[in-house]
């Protein structure tokens, strides 16, 4: 999840996927937004979201489903969180941050620290970590506790409540035919893709 | 056998000057399995009939039958949505959903495993022990929601409850009430929208009651048969949305009394 | 934090700089000063659990019948405004004659009165925040059927927490001041063994190190509590307010809090002042003025005058029936009045003018200081920084603790009348201050920008803008240090450590307090009352009301 975009939380993408659905699956950008009623910047950041997460393609001006997109609006309330948890779990972002966490000797990563393991600067910083923590906690990544500000892993080990799939990250729950946009982000990622996972920068 | 009756419905309210008569021989009917939506323009008195079926409220004439029974006191097989959510700020999420189940008087570990199931359909899994100030809002009014389920009514009653929310948000909750009504595993039965959005009302109601101006009257009840999902762009959802309109808007009495009562009900 | 444990080593530091005083000496008073701390605490725990409980039952009563409210909130408003140390040594009497030990009588009577000034403004407290729970969340309640003890721990209570914790730090700092004054005041009479007292006994045997083990072991229980009760409470209070309202009235017990609690205590004043006498006397007003000017309306200003007229007019007979009750009563009872007393009986109008200008100057002074400083702070950040924590901790402290050395010290150089107005002025600083510093604070910054753009400065500035803008503030302020300052009355004009050192200035708390001693002297203690009474509701009345009327109407920024 690259930290560089707006502020956006897991229900406007899922929005946005419910609105393209109506739109049969692929539609003009413009169009999408002006049948909300919005500006098209408006609509952007969930866009970006969801192409990020592989759920999306956006050519030409135009957002179609992926495969896994039309697998995620058309499965349950249940359902979406657990795909959620996996398409978070292949960016490099929330590895990372699921590394750190559990290599940490706390076992919980304070918000500041988030913050200096991707490198934020304090301008957009708070803004940026409450983000990621969002997501991180609609997916039940782990959890967040707000009296001491840090992230804490979930309650349950690596196996998931009844209604997803398998998480151990070797497994691929599901057969993908465009598994190129699912490995890492694409264009526009921010430097520490390039980076290796930085465990040591954590304390 | 209808779940709900509403017959002959007055509503008014007394102040310095005199009387307002906010509803007038308001009658239309919920049957069980139905989605039914009241629009009408703002001070219609869609949000307080909702109330008065609730049982939050008295009509000041006719009657509201539920299941044969006259409602005179708050229903219990009935549960609220609110507009602004009304959670409890010093509730976590779980405690908020739990909250009335301890009115039921049920014990704590039925009350856990409830909570757990309905924190669960709604997906708020994770956020148990968040507070409310650290949730959007699309994720409060989920709680909200999951309260409501989880006292299992017959009838879920929305007051407005996408109207506080952004576009996106309210787009990706109203698919998601769908799906939850659409389940014959949970409640409810029925599901009773007050709502300004006629778009909205068409997008998800079987049925629309439509109110006048104050006082308000049904001007009339209109069958919403396209098949889900229904298209937003289709010439049938826009006719409908046209009919809706045209029959709000047509000039009517013109509305007597200065604004709103005030005179909330003591605590 | 620092400054927690500063404070009380400064004053053992200080004392023991001092000559004649010894770091043992001081050491060797403790135990005894621990004891009377103990006592003076047990007292306030008291008075503050009845208050508690008091304030969420009529709170709850006020807030949720309609009838009740109409009567309930009215009384407590007039009650309120009323200074209530004033009736402290009629209340003791009164339980003297009780039947039960002599000790009962005068800590009942101090409790009691603590009681009362802790209690209106918890009482508010709770009937406010229940009065403004949002609808939504009533309705909440009500569609899940919340009723009785459930509806109370999950709806009503967690509602009045917040104003709860700030009020109930104001009402501890307004306690300990009037709980020491009292102990002070009973302490050769009926012997009220607490701080006050040992104070009292302290001074008066010119026992310096004994007056500092006092001070200190005071100050040490006052931060303890601070420390250990209210902050923890406060930081859990947080998750009682509604929204994340950035700063200001959404924030509730922050490190500052402070400076709320006597901007707390102004509203709850002022509620005093707006309503009052003055409901009673318009119905008058309008029947004088139809019958003055039967056939047309008379013009606002006549009409001013007219109500000012009338309310001064129905204070004055108003007193003097009650006066004449009295001595009658007095009289049927106990036989005829003293001709001292009488004497002094008719000294009244003279000790209402003399105590009613201390009360005047020494606002004037405590004026003086406190806008400079409040000014300064507010627009100095580093003055904000280690001025402000400094001036919260002294405004914690009762300053009625320091009044006997203080008679000792400084009678010699400013003489009786000038240690009554300094007595006064400790008892009325602290309100102005805040005020006035919370109003400065709230000056919009763009209508600074904008008077800095059109060059306005200097002294343009403060008549055009900062004096406007903090006016409303200044008058809060000022009806709450006032309301300060009367209670203050009775040990400032009157103060008896040993035979050889009392301090007596003729004023209605003087007499109050004679009245009190002497034998026989009870009709004067309370016509002496009364009149207190009357003077305070009359500058409400005639001054307050229309000054706040006036900055509500004119200067408030919205």
């Amino acid at each position: 999840m690259p930290t560089i975009y707006p502020k956006c939380n897991p229900t406007e993408m899922v929005g946005l996927l419910v609105l393209l659905d109506s739109h049969k699956g692929s539609e003009d950008v413009a169009l999408l937004a002006r049948d909300l009623d919005l500006e098209i910047d408006e609509i952007l950041p969930a866009l970006e979201y969801s192409e990020v997460l592989g759920l999306v393609q956006v050519v030409d001006g135009r957002a179609t489903f992926s495969d896994i997109g039309r697998k995620f609006v058309a499965a349950s309330i249940r359902e979406r969180k657990a795909l959620l948890r996996d398409l978070l779990k292949r960016t490099t972002l929330f590895r990372t941050l699921l590394r750190a966490l559990e290599n940490h000797p706390d076992r919980r990563l304070t918000d500041d620290e988030l913050a200096q393991i991707f490198s934020l600067t304090t301008a957009r910083a708070d803004d940026a970590v409450q983000n990621i923590v969002n997501w991180g906690r609609y997916a039940d990544l782990f959890r967040y506790d707000s009296e001491a500000h840090s992230l804490i892993p979930t309650r349950r080990p690596s196996a998931p409540k009844g209604g997803g799939g398998r998480t151990p990250p070797s497994t691929t729950p599901t057969p993908s035919t465009s598994g190129s946009a699912l490995k890492k982000p694409p264009t526009g990622s921010p430097p520490e893709s390039a980076r290796p996972a930085p465990v040591a920068a954590v304390t | 056998m209808p779940l709900i009756q509403v017959e002959h419905v007055d509503k008014s309210f007394a102040t310095g000057h005199g009387s307002i008569s906010i509803m007038k021989d308001v009658s239309f009917i919920v049957k069980d399995a139905d989605f039914l939506a009241i629009v009408g323009p703002s001070g219609c008195g869609k949000s307080t009939l909702l109330r008065l079926i609730q049982g939050l409220d008295r009509p000041t004439g006719g009657r509201i039958v539920f299941h044969d029974k006259g409602v005179d006191t708050v229903c219990g097989h009935m549960a609220m949505v609110f507009q602004n959510f009304a959670l409890f700020p010093w509730l976590t999420v779980a405690q908020n959903v739990a909250f009335g189940l301890e009115a039921l008087g049920w014990g704590k570990e039925r009350i856990a495993a409830q909570v757990e199931r309905y924190i669960s359909v709604t997906g708020l899994d994770g956020f148990q022990e968040a507070y409310p100030r650290e949730l959007s809002g699309g994720m409060r009014q989920r709680v909200g929601l999951a309260r409501a389920l989880s006292v299992e009514p017959e009838v879920l009653l929305m007051d407005e409850p996408f109207s506080a929310l952004d576009a996106l948000t309210a787009e990706s909750l109203r698919e998601e009430i769908l799906q939850l009504w659409r389940d014959p595993a949970l409640p409810p039965d029925a599901v009773l929208l007050v709502t300004h959005n006629i778009e909205e009302a068409i997008q998800l109601a079987d049925r629309i009651v439509v109110l006048s101006r104050r006082p308000g009257r049904v001007l009339a009840e209109v069958t919403v048969d396209l098949p889900r999902p229904r298209d937003r762009k289709s010439t049938a959802f826009y006719d409908l949305t046209d009919k809706v309109f045209s029959l709000i808007t047509q000039p009517g009495p013109v509305s007597e009394g200065p604004g709103t009562p005030e005179g909330a009900p003591a605590v | 934090m620092a400054i927690y444990v500063a404070l009380p080593l400064a004053v053992v530091v200080t004392a023991t700089i001092s000559p004649g005083l010894s770091f043992a000496g001081i050491a060797s008073y403790l135990p005894t000063a621990g004891v009377d701390v103990t006592y003076s605490f047990l007292r306030m725990v008291a008075a503050y659990s009845l208050s508690l409980v008091f304030a969420l039952g009529y709170g709850y009563y006020a807030a949720t019948r309609r009838t009740s409210e109409r009567v309930m909130i009215p009384v407590l408003d007039i009650l309120q405004s009323v200074p209530i140390l004033g009736f402290f040594p009629v209340v003791i009497v009164l339980f003297l004659s009780l039947p039960g030990p002599g000790f009962l009588g005068p800590n009942l009577a101090s409790v009691f009165l603590i009681f009362t000034s802790m209690s209106w403004n918890m009482v508010f407290g709770v009937y406010e925040s229940l009065k403004s729970l949002p609808t939504e969340l009533r309705e909440a309640s009500d569609t899940f059927g919340l009723r009785g003890l459930l509806k109370f721990r999950r709806v009503l209570f967690p509602a009045t927490v917040n104003r709860l914790v700030y009020n109930s730090v104001l009402s501890w700092t307004g306690g300990w001041f009037f709980l020491v004054e009292a102990e002070i005041f009973t302490t050769n009479r009926s012997g009220l063994p607490g701080i006050g007292s040992y104070l009292s006994y302290a001074a008066a045997g010119g026992n310096g190190a004994e007056f500092v083990a006092g001070l200190f072991v005071l100050i040490l229980v006052i931060v303890a509590l601070d420390f250990v009760v209210w902050r923890p409470l406060g930081r859990r209070a947080q998750r009682y307010r509604y929204d994340q309202a950035p700063s200001g009235e959404g924030e509730l017990v922050s490190p500052t809090y402070s400076r709320g609690r006597f901007r707390r205590a102004a509203s709850y004043v002022t509620r005093g002042v707006r309503s009052g006498v003055s409901r009673l006397s318009t119905p008058l007003v309008q029947l004088a003025a139809i019958r003055i000017w039967p056939n047309r309306r008379p013009s606002p200003f006549r009409r001013t005058a007219i109500s000012y007229v009338s309310v001064g007019a129905i204070l004055v007979v108003v007193w003097l029936i009650l006066i004449a009750m009295v001595i009658a009563v007095f009289h049927v009872y106990s036989g005829p009045i003293a001709p001292s007393v009488q004497h002094q009986i008719l000294q009244l109008p003279e000790a209402m003018g003399a105590s009613t200008l201390r009360v005047a100057v020494a606002y004037a002074l405590c004026l003086a200081i406190a806008f400079p400083l409040a000014i300064h702070i507010a627009r100095n950040r580093r003055a904000s920084q280690y001025g402000l924590p400094t001036v919260e901790v002294i405004a914690s402290f009762p300053a009625t603790a320091l009044f006997p050395a203080i008679i000792f010290v400084l009678v010699p150089y400013l003489g009786p009348d000038g240690v009554a107005i300094l007595m006064l002025m400790t008892g009325m600083l602290w309100y102005l201050f805040f005020n006035l510093l919370s109003g400065v604070r709230s000056l919009p910054p763009d209508l600074e920008e904008a008077a800095r753009a059109f060059g306005v400065r200097g002294r343009r500035f403060f008549r055009r803008v900062l004096f406007p803008g903090v006016f409303p503030a200044l008058v809060t302020g000022s009806i709450t240090a006032f309301g300060g300052g009367w209670n203050t009355l009775i040990v400032a004009e009157y103060l008896s450590v040993n035979s050889s050192h009392t301090l007596s200035v003729l004023g209605l708390g003087q007499m109050i307090d004679i009245g009190y001693v002497e034998p026989n002297g009870i009709p004067l203690m309370v016509s002496a009352l009364l009149t207190l009474v009357a003077t305070v509701i009359a500058i409400n009345e005639l001054l307050w009301k229309p000054l706040y009327r006036r900055s509500v109407e004119r200067f408030r920024i919205d």
